[in-house]
């Protein structure tokens, strides 16, 4: 079977709607298409339009769909009864009866005229959807609108001043006074705000980073380094041949701290092995997000991370 | 009598047809009524009669607009205003739990309000809604729901019965039923014409049922399709256009066949829509479907990539209408943002168009100008200042244009002119400050009082009252009225905190719309698909076709669900496609049409509208039948009229600068401090000292550091003369300053820790080196003059942060340092050659206070950084004698001679490490020529 016959055999299975399928590819290889025909292969199958919900995440995704769906039902709307067949056959991997033919047709208009429509949308569009509908339940106004940056912004300068003020929080701001401008805090709050998850995953695996920092300073020579953000930049900045090799090296020798670390002296070696790998992959993981946030995003505040942990409290995490 | 229109028809040439032809006598015209949906209607059937009257008086019918009969008033209460009635609920809603502010309980209202205009115009009782709750066994937050509802269910009706007043909604109704019976009673020569109703709520369909069949009553149905079969009339929906004719129908008892048409002739598109709109179960049929290629030779097509795009090809189809006499053009569209950029892009012909779909009173000039200054009262500072300053409408005792041209000039000068300039107007506004800077709730009254006063009295011009200047034009007296209402209703709001009031006023202006009284062109019109009824133009443009814009897609509203909706005998949420695709089938059937949309909005794809893709799916199946190409291809069109008015003819590249101004022209006159922008950034000499370029200080983002640092120079200098300073005292005259330099008091706090570093470094080095100070002054000024190389003399000026004269006779130069300080090995390569330059100032006796050198001149930075110890002191020794001195002496005399050349230029120069930030970055263009130096 050549490669094209699989990815379509495996497009094919992807779009039965009688199992939940679950596709991971990579860009440009298909997605939309099979989700669209997922869609389509729904709608033939006799479900209420109104009943089927996409969601996605950004705005030109849904659009994106939505169009294409619409562009479909369109062509077969206006397709020649043979071209129709064809079309059809080709979605389903079986020729259509009469009855799914006419329906066909008749799909385009039947998803224009169905109460409520069909509801494609991104997640954030979904969420308040939802809460424009309950918003009594919710506890909010139902003309309520979503807060545009600015006035984020100012709410942000306001609630801040009000905690300026605050005593208890002197040492913090003192410290905070050494690395930023007052004018330059709402910004470090905002990449924090907007951060939140990636920097809580960092403050989980900072003490193991301390390990994996030792380990590079070991094992690469980068004992020259003094601090831990040169170490890490250059772990994480090496080109990719070298990455590839630090990645493995790395690998085994976690293998190694990790196989005679005493919590797995229990253990036998495979399951040891096994833990290793995960925790490779879960270090990995994690240290690339720490990397994402810090080196990347706020790399400017990488000198006071290791306080940072202390100080937590006063950016609320 | 029931006639039909087609949706071609012009319906207010029609009816002046029809009268004229059979009203001979004009006494018979004049026992003539004429209702219509709207006044807007009326109007254009009265510009119908007035067309054909060729300027001779006549007598034209009564013309009345049926949801706008506010004159009759036949034995009914008065109704309450929409204020009133919004403010009371309000404060009913106010009581609910998680409604605390009035802001939000307006908001609740408002969609309450909505709600039972709704159950007024189907005639609906809100008690219902209690029993069906309870019948259904809804889930539990339904109950909820109904917990809130109680308020139209039970609270309101009580609410009404103590004003003696009812619902404009309900008296609407009632009036139309009034109507009803009076026509009903209506002699035989009095006559009726009633025409363009496209609803279906129970009034107006008994209305009609009731009169339809008299003698004197003709019941014009516009846009009917009288060519529908059986199966298609059985499969319409409450979606389809023909919806709301058909069941005015058959609640008659007739079919639409029966009906006879005004005029049979009709446009060629208007097949192709009775084909598009067929309902689902028969549009298998499409295919068979016999449409011909005319059926949209009057219609093109245009794609445009984005909302300004579109704007200008609209723009660009308009003024091409105006090349032909007698000709006009309508644009329709619900995006009010696409009307804004069309009447914006007609100026380019000096064409002033306005939207007749309205402008909320917030968006027009006075609604911006009071915004403006609620917003400066809250929150008052250099950028509300100046925005409000520069409003128009801004006068401050002065004549306008004085005023703007000051403000002009404030702008340009520090944070602390514009300072001034604030402090002026707020004593001038004092009142007006206390009440919104309390942190209280207020009552409503006194802010709307304190606003307005202080709005009339900024307003004063020198030859104009304030209140002339806002109140008498045609906006102002709209706002005026607005005012005056919200004035009386006021009592009804409970306080309100400061901070809401601008919201709520937002919400309430929004409110309001603003139409054009008169300067409307007289060919040209943008009007919502709801004003274009009945309206009749040659040409007409369907604008951002696409959907959320038109159709706008049904909000089901918060309170009731679907199903819900359909037990109470409510329309569905999709009911407003009926109406939405009728306004499109008329303006599609015009004599000429366009039909635009963009690809994106607001940066993100859109989904074309579902009218656009119906017509392109029939069409589709149609290979004969496409969109007629236009002989003007708008879209090439385009870009060569914008280019040609938008952009230059040519672009020319540039080079790095480096300027060369003949010798006169290169300054005489350096600071040490410069010296070093010229060693770095020439170019930044070259803006600063021969263009006379002085960069403006950013209003807004006041830089604390900054002032925090002025302030430390400032304390220190006076602690100076303390001869034994305390920490204390230090702080608290740091603290003094920072409030000078304009720091707030977060700032303070947020330094707090530095500060008392600071003071406690910078105590302890005083207190150290007290007893071998000699003399020591701050701030010192002075200058060196020299003979360049061509005989020109030149004066190096330089400000030392202090000098300290030592007892053994030597001399320290002092610089106050709190953000980073110069490194040893660039202050050795002359690049931070201030210190020693200052020293070469000194020892050529250039500091009038010191004089007679003799000894050591040393250097030092002081770092003030509060962190530690609070700071740190390096100095740089003077080993060798005066080498620093003496190094610094050769190379600045080598440079500014080498300056003093008429081809030697002002090179712009990036030095990333040197350069930390430059002012003269984007004068220099950098971004245009430097991708293309490095490429």
């Amino acid at each position: 079977m050549t490669i094209t016959e699989t990815i379509k055999q495996a497009q094919k299975a992807a779009i039965e709607t009688n199992q939940s399928v679950w596709v991971a590819a990579s860009a440009g290889s298909g997605k939309t298409t099979v989700l669209t025909n997922r869609v389509l292969n729904l709608l033939l199958s006799e479900t209420d339009p109104s009943k089927i919900l996409c969601l996605t995440f950004t705005k030109a995704a849904a659009a994106e769909m939505e169009n294409r769906i619409t562009n479909v039902l369109k062509e077969w709307t206006a397709a020649s009864g043979k071209d129709l067949q064809h079309k059809i056959a080709d979605l389903r991997g079986f020729p259509p009866d009469d009855h799914t033919l006419l329906k066909a047709r008749r799909l385009f208009t039947d998803v224009l005229e169905t109460a409520g429509g069909m509801k494609i949308m991104t997640i954030h569009s979904f969420c308040q959807s939802v809460l424009k509908r309950f918003p009594i339940e919710a506890g909010i106004s139902p003309q309520f609108d979503v807060i545009d940056d600015t006035q984020s912004e100012t709410l942000l300068r306001q609630a801040f001043n009000q905690v300026i003020l605050n005593e208890e929080l002197a040492p913090d701001l003192a410290y905070m006074s050494d690395y930023f401008q007052l004018n330059n805090l709402n910004t470090v709050f905002k990449i924090i705000k907007e951060n939140t998850t990636k920097f809580q995953a960092f403050f989980t695996v900072y003490p193991q980073i301390k390990k994996v920092e030792n380990i590079l300073k070991k094992k690469f020579n980068l004992s020259k380094y003094t601090d831990e953000k040169q170490i890490f930049s250059e772990f994480f900045k090496s080109d990719s041949e070298k990455a590839g090799e630090l990645t493995k090296n790395v690998f085994l020798s976690m293998k190694k701290t990790y196989l005679s670390s005493s919590a797995l002296k229990n253990k036998d070696n495979k399951t040891a092995l096994l833990y290793a790998e995960t925790y490779h992959k879960y270090m990995l993981y994690h240290l690339r997000s720490a990397h994402d946030s810090f080196f990347e995003v706020c790399e400017k505040f990488y000198g006071i991370l290791s306080n940072l942990k202390k100080r937590s409290r006063c950016f609320g995490l | 009598m029931i006639r039909g229109l087609n949706l071609s028809d012009n319906f207010s040439d029609q009816v002046v047809r029809l009268i004229c032809e059979r009203q001979k006598n004009p006494l018979q015209t004049a026992k003539t009524t004429i209702i219509l949906p709207t006044k807007r209607s009326c109007l254009s059937v009265k510009n119908a009669f007035v067309k054909i009257s060729e300027k001779q008086p006549i007598l034209i019918p009564q013309l009345r607009a049926l949801y706008e009969m506010d004159d009759l008033n036949e034995n009914l209460p008065p109704a309450l205003s929409d204020m009133e009635r919004l403010f009371l609920l309000a404060r009913l809603c106010q009581k609910k739990p998680n409604v605390s502010s009035f802001d939000k309980a307006l908001k609740i209202a408002q969609s309450l309000a909505d709600l039972l205009d709704e159950f007024y115009e189907y005639e609906v009782n809100p008690s219902h809604l209690k029993s069906l709750v309870e019948e259904e066994n809804l889930a539990i937050h339904w109950q909820e729901s109904l917990a809130f509802l109680d308020i139209l269910i039970d609270v309101w009706p009580k609410i009404l019965k103590e004003k003696g007043k009812i619902d404009i909604a309900d008296r609407r109704v009632r009036l139309i039923r009034q109507l009803a019976e009076k026509i009903a009673r209506s002699d035989d020569d009095e006559f009726y014409i009633l025409g363009g109703f496209d609803d279906n709520s129970p009034a107006v369909k008994d209305l009609i049922k009731k009169i339809a069949f008299q003698k004197n009553v003709l019941i014009l149905l516009n846009g009917l399709n009288v060519y529908m079969d059986k199966d298609e009339e059985k499969a319409l929906n409450e979606n389809h256009y023909q919806y709301p004719l058909y069941s005015l129908l058959k609640a008659l008892g007739k079919n639409a066949s029966d009906i006879k048409l005004l005029s049979e002739k009709e446009q060629p598109q208007e097949a192709l829509i009775r084909e598009a709109f067929k309902p689902s179960d028969l549009t298998d049929e499409w295919l068979q479907s016999d449409l011909t290629s005319q059926c949209v030779s009057q219609v093109r097509r245009i794609e445009c990539e984005n909302l300004a795009e579109e704007a200008l090809t609209i723009a660009l189809i308009m003024r091409q209408v105006l090349e032909t006499p007698e000709k006009t053009a309508t644009l329709v569209t619900t995006d009010r943002n696409l009307a804004r950029r069309v009447l914006t892009e007609m100026r380019r012909w000096g064409i002033e168009l306005d939207n007749s779909a309205g402008t909320p009173l917030n968006n027009k000039p006075i609604g911006i100008f009071l915004l403006l200054l609620i917003e400066y009262a809250l929150n008052p500072n250099g950028n509300t200042a100046l925005a409000l300053l520069k409003h128009p409408l801004s006068a401050d005792q002065r004549n306008p244009t004085d005023l703007r041209t000051l403000i002009r000039s404030e702008e340009k000068k520090a944070r602390q002119e514009m300072r001034k300039l604030q402090v002026t107007l707020n004593t001038k506004m004092e009142y007006l400050f206390k009440i919104f800077q309390s942190n209280q709730p207020v009552p409503f009254l006194e802010l709307l009082t304190a606003h307005l006063k202080a709005a009339e009295e900024l307003a004063t011009s020198t030859d104009k009252s304030g209140k002339e200047r806002l109140w008498e034009t045609d906006d102002g007296e709209e706002a005026f009225r607005f005012f005056s209402e919200l004035q009386e209703q006021a009592s009804l709001i409970e306080s309100v905190l400061p901070e809401t009031y601008p919201q709520v006023l937002q919400f309430l202006m929004h409110c309001v719309s603003l139409r054009p009284k008169y300067g409307m062109h007289p060919r040209l019109d943008i009007l919502g698909p709801i004003e274009s009824r009945l309206s009749h133009s040659d040409v007409c443009i369907i604008g951002g076709l696409n959907e959320g814009s038109f159709p706008t897609l049904p909000d089901s509203g918060p309170w009731l669900s679907r199903q819900m909706r359909k037990k109470m005998n409510l329309p569905s949420p999709e009911s407003v496609f009926a109406t939405q695709s009728m306004d499109f089938a008329a303006c599609f059937c015009a004599k000429e049409v366009y039909l635009t949309r963009s690809l994106k909005d607001d940066g993100s794809q859109t989904i074309p509208s579902r009218f656009l893709s119906r017509i392109e799916a029939v069409l589709s199946a149609h290979h004969n039948a496409a969109f007629r190409p236009d002989p003007i291809d708008w879209k090439k069109l385009k870009p060569i009229i914008s280019q040609k008015m938008d952009r230059p003819l040519s672009f020319e590249k540039i080079a790095r600068p480096a300027p060369c101004p003949s010798k006169e022209l290169r300054p005489k006159t350096l600071s040490v401090t410069r010296i070093r922008d010229l060693m770095t950034n020439p170019y930044a000499v070259y803006a600063r000292s021969v263009l006379q370029l002085k960069p403006l200080n950013n209003l807004e983002s006041f830089n604390a550091l900054s002032g925090y640092g002025s302030a430390l120079h400032a304390a220190f200098q006076e602690m100076m003369s303390v001869s034994l300073p305390s920490v204390s005292q230090t702080v608290q005259k740091i603290n003094e300053q920072m409030r000078l330099f304009g720091c707030e008091e977060t700032d303070l706090r947020y330094f707090k820790t530095k500060i008392e570093k600071s003071a406690e470094f910078f105590v302890n080095a005083q207190l150290e080196r007290k007893d071998r100070i000699k003399k020591s002054m701050c701030e010192v000024s002075g200058s060196w003059c020299f003979t360049l190389h061509d005989g020109t003399s030149f004066t190096l000026t330089g400000k030392a942060d202090r000098i300290d004269q030592m007892t053994d006779g030597s001399y320290e130069i002092i610089d106050y340092k709190t953000g980073s300080v110069p490194t040893s090995s660039s202050v050795q390569k002359g690049i931070d050659s201030q210190l020693p330059l200052e020293g070469l100032i000194l020892k050529e006796n250039g500091y009038p206070d010191y004089q007679d050198i003799q000894e050591d001149i040393h250097f030092s930075y002081w770092h003030i950084n509060g962190k530690g110890t609070g700071g740190e002191i390096t100095t740089f020794q003077e080993t060798d004698k005066c080498a620093y001195i003496q190094e610094a002496e050769e190379g600045v005399v080598k440079l500014l001679n080498a300056y003093q050349n008429d081809t030697k230029p002002y090179e712009f120069r990036l030095m990333m490490k040197e350069v930390k930030y430059d002012d003269y970055e984007h004068l220099a263009r950098v971004k245009e020529w430097l991708t293309e130096e490095s490429e």
